[in-house]
């Protein structure tokens, strides 16, 4: 047996030696093929046929059961079938390579219309985009656009503005307080109008922002929003999602206002006495009627106050406690924001 | 008598999925239709289940090489993570020349599969620490670590969400076949796996890796140096792993994000125990799951299953065959 006869005469060291000289020659063996991949294009495919069924597909990052972000697309999906009479789909998916997989699916299947659930699904469409002329690809917020693909903005800022507006009418203090969950853009953004909007409504006040780094935090939160009210804050907005609990909290012991916002919150707590909300449903069954209609542009949709989409709802609990001059002022902005009077400012993102 | 037991099994796991299926109120004829549709069926549809089978081709190998050697590396998915994270960073850094770019991500990621093995393998040898148990933890730190990565230093600063930035488009692998996401990657997972066939089965090398892996103490008497052999396998494991993480980066997402992968490196080691634990096996096995797969989300696209019981139908399918072969091997 010659080949026992050999591994009997080999030397420890030489032994470790052939083990670390077998990964380059891996190596060499992978330039191979990436040479050949090279740079070759990708042929478009024919757009599938018109004229069938309006076919809807979805495609959540996480489970419809939330409660939540997933559920609002769910709902829309389903409210699409009911009154546009669409054919629909929905798939979770599980990690980012998913999803070209999915959206390519659809799109070979002659889906008309593919939603991607989120800002991240946006590379994703834009590669099949490119090889499918005949489906619209929409991914709720983004800012990737072409021909046959386009985000929905949701311009929440608008109410926020609103929720400034009733804080710098009423504040005692002329002092807000806003508590984010983590710093990004888009919860920046609803900052920026709810401070324009506090100075509005008192151009002597003042917000400070905080931001506890999560989402979830709820005692985070509820430390920030105390430490804010100790510096004198009586108003309290937030855009935290789950973490909000702790701003309701605070509030609610110290006795003051928050905000709600994204959903309406107004049950959630005896403090809160007006939501900035959004209504997924809405969103997604006007985009798929634009879609079906063929008013389609490849412009990113926007949905503010007009479109029924965001909405400032005041606590129906608390109502009797705003003065009628700042209830009737809320209503007279919303119809200049609506009008296209007033234009709110947002962030650049 | 044995080919009946056989049927038997598969009989009642064709079964108790179609019941499973019925119960979530689809047919069962359709979730049948749509497994095969989305796993075969169309140029695209092959071309997925290749693309899915290329991470789990390497992890299996990874799997291989390690089991054989007498390291458990369960790893292996933390280790795809460190290749990914590696792709993620090294990428964008090299901008648009496709070769050397593409060489350059791949190294970094298999470097920091390798890397991602390092305590373990230190643990190990020096500490009697197992490795199943400091590979399943550094799994966790490799997810916690690809969490930070992609809202700490590796973030997109264009956007609002948490990932890495794109890779240049040159340096992403184009389909070999358009309108499929199959890429020269399967090709080099197919062929890592015939080299590591022949690796294993046909050198001087592969027959020391398995007399460590099957007795150290007579490998050690032999002349050979055990702890060499297996440190080595178990860097070698690892680099195979963290190039799974780089080729899914450079073929397929073109960034990091979080979560990555669902059990892909979990995945593929029940590949390798489908496969016997040898090299070509596995990457068949590995093939196999990636078509269960590939199926399994056409099995929610196309029959209205929903996403948790879509991804136990094809489990069920390798548990009866892995019943089946239980049977015939049983002495």
């Amino acid at each position: 047996m010659p080949a026992t006869h050999r591994l009997a005469a080999v030397r420890p060291a030489r032994a470790r030696r052939t083990g670390i000289l077998a990964l380059p020659a891996l190596f060499a063996l992978l330039a191979v093929p990436l040479a050949l991949a090279g740079c070759r294009k990708a042929a478009p495919q024919p757009p599938p046929s018109a004229g069938g069924p309006f076919r809807v597909a979805l495609l959540t990052p996480g489970p419809i059961s939330d409660a939540g972000w997933n559920a609002g697309a769910y709902d829309g999906l389903q409210a699409i079938r009911k009154e546009l009479g669409a054919e629909v789909s929905h798939v979770q998916v599980k990690t980012p390579s998913e999803f070209e997989e999915q959206f390519r699916a659809y799109a070979s299947k002659g889906y008309s219309l593919c939603f991607g659930h989120g800002f991240e699904f946006q590379d994703a469409a834009a590669r099949v985009a490119r090889d499918y002329a005949g489906t619209v690809f929409i991914t709720t917020s983004g800012s990737r656009t072409s021909r046959n693909q386009a985000p929905i903005v949701f311009e929440l800022e608008q109410a926020t503005y609103l929720c400034g507006l009733v804080a710098g009418r009423m504040s005692k203090s002329a002092k807000a307080g806003m508590v984010g969950g983590v710093e990004i853009p888009s919860i920046k953004s609803t900052f920026l109008a709810f401070e324009a909007g506090l100075k509005a409504g008192n151009p002597g006040a003042t917000a400070t922002a905080v931001f506890t780094g999560s989402f979830e935090d709820v005692a985070g939160a509820k430390a920030a929003a105390l430490a804010l009210v100790d510096q004198g804050a009586d108003f309290l907005f937030q855009n935290a999602d789950a973490a909000a609990l702790g701003v309701f909290q605070a509030a609610t012991e110290r006795g003051i206002y928050a905000f709600g916002a994204n959903r309406d919150q107004n049950a959630l707590s005896p403090s809160v006495l007006a939501s900035a909300v959004i209504d997924l449903p809405r969103a997604f069954v006007e985009t798929a009627r634009l879609v079906k209609e063929g008013r389609f542009t490849g412009q990113p949709i926007r949905y503010g106050l007009k479109s029924k989409v965001i909405s400032f709802v005041w606590n129906p609990a608390l109502l009797g406690r705003v003065p009628a001059p700042v209830v009737d002022e809320v209503k007279l902005t919303e119809a200049k924001i609506e009008k296209g009077e007033l234009a709110v400012p947002r962030g650049n993102f | 008598m044995r080919p009946l037991q056989a049927a038997a099994v598969a009989a009642g796991t064709l079964a108790a999925a179609a019941l499973l299926v019925a119960l979530a109120g689809a047919s069962p004829l359709a979730a049948a239709r749509a497994l095969l549709d989305g796993a075969l069926a169309s140029p695209a549809a092959l071309g997925e289940t290749f693309a899915r089978s290329t991470a789990l081709v390497l992890t299996a190998l990874g799997a291989v090489v390690a089991f054989r050697s007498g390291v458990l590396n369960i790893g292996l998915e933390g280790q795809l993570l460190a290749g990914a994270a590696a792709a993620a960073a090294v990428g964008p850094a090299v901008g648009n020349l496709p070769f050397i770019g593409r060489l350059a991500v791949l190294l970094a990621a298999a470097l920091a599969g390798a890397a991602w093995v390092l305590p373990a393998a230190w643990l190990a040898e020096r500490r009697k620490v197992p490795a199943v148990l400091s590979t399943i933890l550094l799994n966790l730190v490799a997810a916690a670590g690809v969490t930070w990565l992609v809202r700490g230093p590796l973030r997109d600063p264009a956007g609002d969400y948490p990932q890495s930035r794109p890779l240049a488009d040159a340096l992403v692998l184009p389909p070999l076949v358009p309108g499929t996401r199959a890429t020269a990657a399967v090709v080099v997972a197919f062929a890592l796996a015939a080299l590591a066939a022949v690796v294993l089965g046909r050198t001087a090398l592969g027959l020391k890796l398995r007399a460590a892996g099957l007795s150290p103490r007579a490998a050690r008497a032999a002349g050979l140096d055990d702890v060499g052999l297996r440190t080595g396998a178990f860097l070698a494991s690892g680099a195979l792993a963290g190039l799974a993480g780089g080729l899914e980066v450079l073929a397929i997402t073109a960034r990091l994000y979080d979560p990555f992968s669902a059990g892909i490196g979990f995945t593929g080691i029940a590949a390798a125990l489908l496969g016997g634990m040898a090299p070509a096996g596995s990457a068949v096995a590995a093939l196999l799951f990636a078509a269960l797969g590939a199926g399994s989300s056409a099995l929610q696209r196309d029959a209205g299953v929903p996403s948790a019981l879509a991804s136990v139908v094809p489990a069920l399918a390798v548990l009866g065959l892995l019943l089946a072969r239980g049977r015939r091997e049983a002495p």
